[in-house]
């Protein structure tokens, strides 16, 4: 077994690193990597940027009212759904 | 913003009694999750029809709910396949197998054959999601690129990124293993990434 991923391997096992999901030793060899290598540190930088651009992204979409318009219909759907148990099918 | 739900133990009686109110504030507070999953697999197109239509299979299983995951991942676990299942209808030549390709996350021309990089990242002119959010371009980019992944991709991105649930949620809503969903989840976040990477070259 290889002590030390590549550049490569860093870019695949980046989420299983961010996510905890890497053994011990992946976790060692992928942290020894890191800081050895600048360029797969700026990797991981954007990474985790890309990340927490994307948890922004809801709260940027504006809301529009189609969304309350959905529920009323859902609830207007199941109000008139046959009662549980007394499905014909 | 919604009343918090009441517990699973609490809920699940009254909703196997037919108390109006307690659907009503199930819907409220899992509607805009359903949403947003069935958007990331058929796309805006189906997306209220299928949530619609996951309402009435939730309603029909309900009394045979076995309580083997919590009351909210398995209602989204009927979202998903009633997204699935419509997205099979709709193009018959997307197999669950496509669902789930299998390819690097990078492209292949970005290493040299000993695996170092061949073209490394560039550097970015920005530091915080603020800065890059701060360009409509960008903006547009980022969004461009969620829209071009493939449905699973997707789907894996919203639950996890967007819409902040745990992966071991995730996987059992998605009925992927835990490192099929750690792959569709990396893939969608390197192919995102390197949208970014492309636009600050430019
Ligand atoms: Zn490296």
């Amino acid at each position: 077994m290889k002590i030390m991923p590549s550049c490569r391997d860093i870019t695949e096992q980046a989420s299983d690193y961010l996510e905890h999901a890497l053994s011990p030793w992946q976790r060692t060899g992928f942290r020894l990597h890191l800081l050895m290598c600048l360029y797969c540190r700026r990797h991981m930088k954007h990474l985790r940027l890309t990340i927490a651009t994307l948890h922004r992204l809801p709260e940027e979409t504006a809301q529009d009212d189609s969304e309350e318009k959905q529920l009323e219909a859902v609830l207007q759907a199941l109000r008139e759904a046959p009662p549980q148990g007394q499905t014909g099918d | 913003m919604s009343r918090p739900l009441p517990s699973d133990d609490e809920l699940i009686p009254r909703l196997l009694a037919g108390d109006e109110a307690a659907y009503a504030q199930l819907v409220h507070a899992y509607h805009g999750l359903m949403i947003h999953l069935a958007r990331a697999i058929v796309g805006d197109a189906f997306a209220d029809e299928v949530a619609q239509e996951a309402w009435m299979a939730v309603l029909r299983a309900l009394p045979r709910f076995e309580r083997r995951s919590s009351l909210k991942t398995w209602i989204l676990r009927i979202a998903s396949n009633t997204a699935k299942s419509r997205l099979r209808h709709e193009s018959r030549s997307v197999s669950l197998d496509a669902m789930l390709e299998d390819r690097p996350s990078l492209d292949p021309g970005r290493f040299r054959s000993d695996g170092h990089w061949a073209v490394p990242p560039p550097a970015w002119h920005a530091d915080t999601p603020d800065d890059l959010l701060a360009s409509r371009e960008l903006r547009a980019v980022v969004d461009g690129a969620i829209e071009a992944l493939p449905p699973m991709q997707r789907a894996a991105l919203t639950l996890r990124d967007m819409q902040n649930l745990d992966m071991p949620t995730i996987c059992k809503i998605l009925e992927v293993s835990e490192s099929n969903g750690r792959v569709l989840l990396h893939r969608a976040r390197s192919r995102i990434q390197a949208a970014i990477d492309e636009y600050q070259q430019r």
